[in-house]
C-alpha cells in the first residue's frame, strides 16, 4: 500500500481540513473515507455559519482554510443574524446547496497536490513496540498503512447506532454504514471512549407541500461572505418558509413517547440539550401552544425540503402524523424521516490543547469524535490539527490559539479542560473577548499567523494586505477629522458633536443607528469623507466598528487583563497536585486527568471550588 | 515570610486575646494532631486526647521535657470538621499573666505548633469552606468592634446577611446576564420570542439591582462611623470652656473605651459611648492657645480636623458673645452644634435662638446636648441593627471599593441602556458588575484577595 507522512481518517468537515492544511504544508498525506462520494456531506440542516459558528468559518478563512470558499460558492441564501442586538454577536449563515457542497468538498481535495484519498474503513490503529508512538492504521480489508501522525475524525460513525422509534440499525447517517470495529479497538487500547446522541429531522417532498400557507423568509440581497476572498459566484437566492406547531401537533407526539427511543431508554448517548427534539420540547415545556419550525430547501435540482426545528426519533407513523398536523403539510410525504444516532466519542481530556492524545504521540483527534456537534466546530478542529500534525512532522511547537484571539482557541480550550459530556456547540457567550472576536476582524487577527504557517496562498496575502491599508487609511481619514457645520446638514445626529473630533463622535449609539440605517457602511462614510468611496465594503465596515466599540473593546480588554493574569499563569506539565494539602479530592482527580496548562484553563475544570482554586492560585504563583 | 499560609500540615497556634495581663487568656491551636500535641502537655493526658467536639476539658498544663506543671486551664476541644476553621482545633483558657502565655506558647512550640501568620486562622476556614471572605472580615470587624452598634453590625454580617445580600445581587445579575445572553446567542429564528422576557422588563431589573448596590454602598458611612466610631470636635477661641466640657464628660464616667493623652498627640482626645455609639471626642484647645508660628499651624490642622468630623461641637463664652472670628468658623461649618457655655454666670446672657445653653462647669444643658449628639448621629448612622434589616451595613473599605466599582459598571450599563447601545456592549457591564461582587466574596479569585484580606488580620483570629 506503501506509506504516508500523514493519514486522515474520515472525510467529513474536520477531515477535509485536516488533509487540505496537511496536504497544503508539505506532508504526503492520504485520506482514507469510507466512500469518496460523501466527502463533505452535511448530515444534518442545510446551513453554513450562524451565530459564533459564522465566526468560526470566517476564522478558518483567515488562516486558510477550505470552509468559507466552500460556504459562498454554494449557498442558495444568505442572511446576517442578529443585525438589531450588536456588531459582536452578528454573524453570517447560508443556506447551502448540499449536493454542490460535497461536490465542491471533494473537488478541492482531488486537485491538491501531496494528497490522495482511499476508500477503505480503519478498524484499529498501530501503535509503536513501545506503545508511546503511533506508527499506522489497520483497515477493514487487512491492509495496513504506516504514518508518522494520524488525524481520526470519524464523526458520528464509530460504532454507530440509527433508531427511529422501535426501529435500531447500525449507521452513522441513514442509508451508511457505521465504521465498526475502531470505537472497540480504542477502548480496548484504553482510550476514554463514552457514548453520544444527536438527531436529525425529517426530509420532505417540497411538491407535497402548500407553501401558500407559510410565512416565507427571504435572504438579503447585499452581498455577504464568508472567505475573505470575497468571490462573486451568482448564487441563487431561494426562500426559507416559517411554521408553527399546534396543540395537535404536540398531541399527537405525546401520543407516540411510548415507542420513543429517547424516553424509553434505548438511546445511552446524551443529546444536545441546545438543539432538542419535538418531543422533548414538548415534554420540557408542557405549557408552550406552539413551537416554531423553519422549511430550508436542501439544494438547488432536489425536491427535498429540510423541517429545521422538528428533529425526532419518533417512529414514522408518529411523526407522518405529526407532520400532517401541521399547516400546508397537511399532505406532506416523507423522502427520508427524521432519525437519531449514537455514537462513540472520545473524552477530549484525553487530548492537548493541540489536539494530539495525551495516550499517543502523533494520534490527533478532531471534530465531533471529540464531542462537539456542528459542522463548522469540526472544521476549525480539523484545520488545527491538521497544522500541529504538519509542525509534529517537523518536530515543530504546536500552534495553540488563545482565547482572547480566536474562537477557534475558545473552542478547544473548552474542550479539552470541560471535555464535554453532551454535544458541544459554540456560543459567543463562551467567549471572554466576545467585542474583539467579531466575525469580520477574523483576517485581522489570524490572516498573518495563517501567512507565517505557509497555509495561507498570494491572492489571499495581496487581498489581506490591500484590505489591512484600506481600514489603517480609513481610520486615519476618521480620526484626523473634526466634525463640521456641513456634517450635520448631512448628518443630523452628528449635530451634539460639532467641533468634535470625529472618532470620538462616532462612539455616539445614535450614530451607530444612523450607520445601521445606510444603505452601506461606505456609504455612511463617504457622505462625511468623500475619498472612502475608493474603499471596499468591508474595509470600511470593520474601520467603522473599531471605532463604534473603541470604548467598550478598551473595558473588555481591561477586565479580560484582570484574568489574564491568572490565565496566563502557567502550572508546570509535571506539577504534583498531591503537593497541595487541604485540596479537595474531587478537584485532584480532575485536575491530574486534564493537567491544565494555565491557572485560567484550571479554573474551568468542572469539580474545581473556588478554594481549590485559591490554594492552586498560591503555590503557583509563590513556587512554594 | 519564612512560612507560607499554605503549609497546612503544621498545626499553629497564637494567643487569641489582647496581650497583657488580664484574669484569662485565650490560647487557640488548629490543625493536623492538635488534640494529640496539646494531649502531651496536659494531665490528665487522656481525658483530653479522648474528649469528644464541643466538650471542655479541666486540668494542668505541664512542660512535658521538664515535667513541670505551668497552669491551670480549661481546654475546650473541636474536632475536624465542626470547628472554626474545620480542623482539630483546641482552645486552652488559662490565667491571664504574660509569663504564663509565654511559657504555654514556647511548649506549644517545642511540641510542633508553628506560631500563626496573621489571619491564619480564619484563612484555614476560609480554604476549608467553613466561611467567605465577607464573614471572614466580619470576624475581624466583630473583634475590632469598640461599641455596640459595631458589635451589632458584625455579628449580623457574620450571620451571613451581608454575605447573602452580595450573593442575591450577584444571582440577580447573573441572571439577567442570561437573559440577555439568550439573546445574543440566539438568533430570532432560534429563539422564540415567547420565552423572551421583553427589554423594558430587563431594564426594570437592572435598575433594581443597581438601586440596591447603591443602597449597600452607601451604608458604608453609616457602618464605618458605626465600626470605627464618629468624630466629635470640641471647637472654640480660648477660655470658651472646651476643657470643662471634656472633664465634665470623663466625671460623667460614661463607658471610657481608651483614652490617649496629650502627650502622644496633638490635640486631647478620649473616647466615650453615647446611645450605642463610639464617639472620640476631640478638643482642640490645646492648638489654640500655643503662640506665634506653632499657632498658625495649630489652627490649620484645627480646621483640618474640623473638616473630617462627622459633628462638631462650637462653643463660645455667653459671656463675651459673638465675635468676628466666631462667625467666620460657623460659617464654614454651618452644622455645627453651637453650644453657649456659663449660663451659670449671673453676667451670661440668655442663649440666642438656635444656641444650646450649657454650663460645662455645673453640668447643666448636659442631656440636651447628649440628645442633640444622638439625634445629629442617627441622622447619619441609623438606629439600633434591627431598623434597618432590609440593608445590612457594610464596615469594610475593600468591598466599599468592590462596591463602587461594581455600581460605576452598572451606571454605565443603565446608561447604555438609556441610550440604545446594543446588548453586546450592555452585557459586558454587567459581567463586570457581576465578576465586582464574585470579588467580594471571594467567588472570584483576584491576586490581591490574600494578601490584602488576610493580612489585615489580628493574630489569633
Amino acid at each position: 500500500m506503501g506509506d504516508y507522512e500523514a493519514i486522515v481518517i474520515g472525510g467529513g468537515h474536520a477531515g477535509i481540513e485536516a488533509a487540505l492544511a496537511l496536504a497544503r504544508l508539505g506532508a504526503k498525506s492520504l485520506l482514507i473515507t469510507q466512500n469518496p462520494d460523501n466527502i463533505g456531506k452535511m448530515s444534518c440542516n442545510p446551513a453554513i455559519g450562524g451565530l459564533a459558528k459564522g465566526n468560526l468559518v470566517r476564522e478558518i478563512d483567515a488562516l486558510g482554510g477550505q470552509m468559507g470558499i466552500l460556504a459562498d460558492a454554494s449557498s442558495l441564501q444568505l442572511r446576517m443574524l442578529n443585525l438589531s442586538r450588536g456588531a459582536a454577536v452578528q454573524a453570517p449563515r447560508a443556506q447551502s446547496d448540499k449536493a454542490l457542497y460535497s461536490e465542491l468538498a471533494r473537488r478541492s481535495l482531488e486537485d491538491q497536490p501531496n494528497l490522495s484519498i482511499l476508500m477503505d474503513t480503519v478498524v484499529d490503529i498501530i501503535p509503536s513496540s513501545d506503545g508511546r508512538r503511533i506508527e499506522g492504521v489497520l483497515t477493514e480489508r487487512g491492509i495496513t498503512i504506516g504514518a508518522k501522525v494520524v488525524v481520526l475524525t470519524t464523526g458520528t460513525f464509530m460504532e454507530a447506532k440509527l433508531f427511529i422509534g422501535q426501529w435500531i440499525g447500525p449507521g452513522g447517517r441513514l442509508g451508511e454504514p457505521a465504521a465498526v470495529g475502531l470505537g472497540s479497538a480504542l477502548r480496548s487500547r484504553g482510550f476514554p471512549v463514552d457514548r453520544m446522541k444527536t438527531g436529525t429531522p425529517a426530509r420532505i417532498a417540497a411538491s407535497s407541500i402548500d407553501f401558500s400557507r407559510l410565512d416565507v423568509q427571504q435572504g438579503e440581497t447585499k452581498p455577504i461572505f464568508f472567505s475573505f476572498l470575497e468571490k462573486e459566484y451568482q448564487r441563487p437566492n431561494l426562500p426559507c418558509y416559517i411554521l408553527w406547531t399546534s396543540e395537535k401537533t404536540h398531541e399527537v407526539i405525546r401520543g407516540g413517547l411510548d415507542r420513543s427511543p429517547l424516553f424509553s431508554g434505548q438511546i445511552v448517548g446524551k443529546g444536545p440539550r441546545y438543539c432538542p427534539s419535538i418531543e422533548d420540547k414538548v415534554v420540557r415545556f408542557p405549557d408552550r401552544s406552539k413551537h416554531q419550525a423553519f422549511i430550508e430547501p436542501e439544494g438547488q435540482y432536489t425536491n427535498e425540503v429540510y423541517l429545521n426545528g422538528l428533529s425526532s426519533s419518533l417512529p414514522e407513523d408518529v411523526q407522518l402524523a405529526f407532520y400532517h398536523s401541521l399547516p400546508g403539510l397537511e399532505n406532506a410525504r416523507i423522502v427520508r424521516p427524521a432519525y437519531a444516532v449514537e455514537y462513540d466519542y472520545l473524552e477530549a481530556a484525553s487530548l492537548y490543547a493541540s489536539l494530539e492524545s495525551k495516550l499517543l504521540s502523533g494520534l490527533y483527534v478532531a471534530g465531533q469524535t471529540n464531542g462537539t456537534s456542528g459542522y463548522e466546530e469540526a472544521a476549525a478542529q480539523g484545520l488545527m490539527a491538521g497544522i500541529n500534525a504538519r509542525r509534529k512532522l517537523d518536530g515543530l511547537e504546536p500552534v495553540i490559539l488563545s482565547r482572547d484571539e480566536a474562537y477557534i482557541g475558545v473552542l478547544i480550550d473548552d474542550l479539552v479542560t470541560l471535555s464535554p459530556k453532551e454535544p458541544y456547540r459554540m456560543f459567543t457567550s463562551r467567549a471572554e473577548r466576545r467585542l474583539a472576536l467579531r466575525h469580520d476582524s477574523a483576517d485581522l487577527r489570524l490572516t498573518p499567523l495563517g501567512i507565517s504557517l505557509g497555509l495561507v496562498s498570494e491572492e489571499r496575502k495581496d487581498k489581506f494586505e490591500k484590505r489591512k491599508n484600506g481600514i489603517d487609511e480609513i481610520q486615519h481619514l476618521i480620526s484626523s477629522r473634526r466634525v463640521r457645520k456641513a456634517d450635520i446638514d448631512t448628518i443630523e445626529a452628528l449635530r451634539p458633536h460639532l467641533g468634535e473630533s470625529l472618532e470620538v463622535a462616532l462612539r455616539d449609539p445614535f450614530l451607530g443607528k444612523v450607520m445601521d440605517e445606510s444603505a452601506s457602511a461606505r456609504d455612511f462614510m463617504s457622505r462625511l469623507i468623500p475619498e472612502a468611496k475608493e474603499y471596499p465594503e468591508s474595509s470600511t465596515q470593520t474601520a467603522l466598528l473599531e471605532a463604534r466599540y473603541k470604548g467598550y473593546l478598551e473595558k473588555e480588554s481591561r477586565i479580560a487583563s484582570r484574568l489574564d493574569r491568572s490565565e496566563r499563569l502557567r502550572i508546570p506539565s509535571d506539577f504534583d497536585y498531591r503537593a497541595i494539602p487541604g485540596l479537595s479530592k474531587e478537584a485532584m482527580e480532575k485536575l491530574e486527568a486534564v493537567k491544565p496548562l494555565t491557572l485560567g484553563q484550571a479554573a474551568r475544570v468542572t469539580g474545581v471550588r473556588k478554594s481549590d482554586l485559591a490554594l492552586l492560585y498560591i503555590v503557583v504563583s509563590r513556587g512554594t | 515570610m519564612s512560612r507560607s499560609y499554605l503549609d497546612r500540615g503544621r498545626p499553629i497556634a497564637a494567643l487569641a486575646t489582647v496581650p497583657g495581663r488580664s484574669a484569662l487568656a485565650v490560647i487557640r491551636c488548629s490543625g493536623p494532631r492538635t488534640i494529640e500535641l496539646c494531649a502531651q502537655c496536659f494531665s490528665p493526658a487522656t481525658a483530653l486526647a479522648s474528649a469528644p467536639g464541643y466538650s471542655m476539658v479541666h486540668g494542668w498544663f505541664n512542660d512535658p521535657r521538664k515535667d513541670e506543671r505551668i497552669d491551670e486551664v480549661l481546654a475546650a476541644v473541636f474536632r475536624a470538621p465542626h470547628s472554626f476553621t474545620g480542623e482539630d482545633s483546641v482552645e486552652l483558657y488559662c490565667h491571664g499573666s504574660s509569663a504564663v502565655v509565654a511559657r504555654v506558647l514556647v511548649v506549644l512550640e517545642e511540641r510542633g505548633f508553628s506560631p500563626a501568620l496573621p489571619g491564619e486562622f480564619s484563612f484555614r476556614a476560609f480554604i476549608n469552606g467553613k466561611t467567605d471572605l465577607v464573614k471572614a472580615e466580619a470576624v475581624n470587624e466583630l473583634a475590632s468592634a469598640n461599641c455596640e452598634a459595631a458589635r451589632q453590625d458584625a455579628l449580623e454580617r457574620l450571620s451571613g446577611t451581608l454575605s447573602k445580600a452580595y450573593k442575591d445581587l450577584r444571582d440577580d445579575l447573573l441572571d439577567l446576564l442570561a437573559e440577555l445572553e439568550a439573546r445574543l446567542d440566539y438568533p430570532s429564528d432560534e429563539i422564540e420570542d415567547e420565552e423572551l422576557e421583553p427589554e423594558s422588563g430587563l431594564f426594570a431589573r437592572l435598575q433594581s439591582c443597581r438601586d440596591r448596590v447603591r443602597r449597600l454602598a452607601e451604608g458604608y458611612i453609616a457602618g464605618k462611623l458605626r465600626q470605627e466610631g464618629a468624630l466629635v470636635v470640641v471647637a472654640g477661641r480660648p477660655n470658651a470652656g472646651k476643657s470643662s466640657l471634656f472633664n465634665l464628660v470623663l466625671r460623667e464616667e460614661r463607658a471610657i473605651v481608651s483614652s490617649e493623652p496629650g502627650t502622644t498627640r496633638d490635640w486631647l482626645e478620649v473616647w466615650v459611648e453615647l446611645s450605642g455609639y463610639a464617639l472620640r471626642l476631640v478638643d482642640t484647645a490645646g492648638l489654640r492657645q500655643a503662640l506665634g508660628e506653632i499657632e498658625a499651624e495649630g489652627v490649620k490642622r484645627s480646621l483640618e480636623l474640623s473638616a473630617r468630623a462627622e459633628l462638631v461641637l462650637y462653643m463660645v463664652d455667653g459671656r463675651k458673645g459673638l465675635s468676628e472670628e466666631d462667625l467666620t468658623y460657623l460659617e464654614r461649618y454651618p452644622e455645627a452644634i453651637k453650644l453657649w457655655n456659663k449660663i451659670d454666670l449671673d453676667e451670661c446672657p440668655e442663649p440666642p435662638p438656635g444656641w444650646l445653653g450649657l454650663s460645662a462647669k455645673k453640668g447643666a444643658g448636659l442631656p440636651e446636648l447628649e440628645a442633640a449628639i444622638r439625634e445629629r448621629l442617627f441622622a447619619i448612622a441609623g438606629g439600633g441593627a434591627a431598623s434597618q434589616k432590609e440593608t445590612p451595613r457594610l464596615a469594610n473599605a475593600r468591598q466599599k471599593t468592590l462596591l463602587d466599582q461594581c455600581l460605576a459598571a452598572l451606571d454605565s450599563a443603565q446608561a447604555a441602556a438609556a441610550r440604545g447601545l446594543p446588548l453586546d456592549a450592555l452585557a459586558l457591564d454587567i459581567r463586570e458588575a457581576a465578576d465586582y461582587l464574585g470579588q467580594i466574596s471571594g467567588e472570584i479569585t483576584s491576586d490581591e484577595i490574600f494578601d490584602r484580606i488576610f493580612g489585615a488580620f489580628c493574630l489569633g483570629k
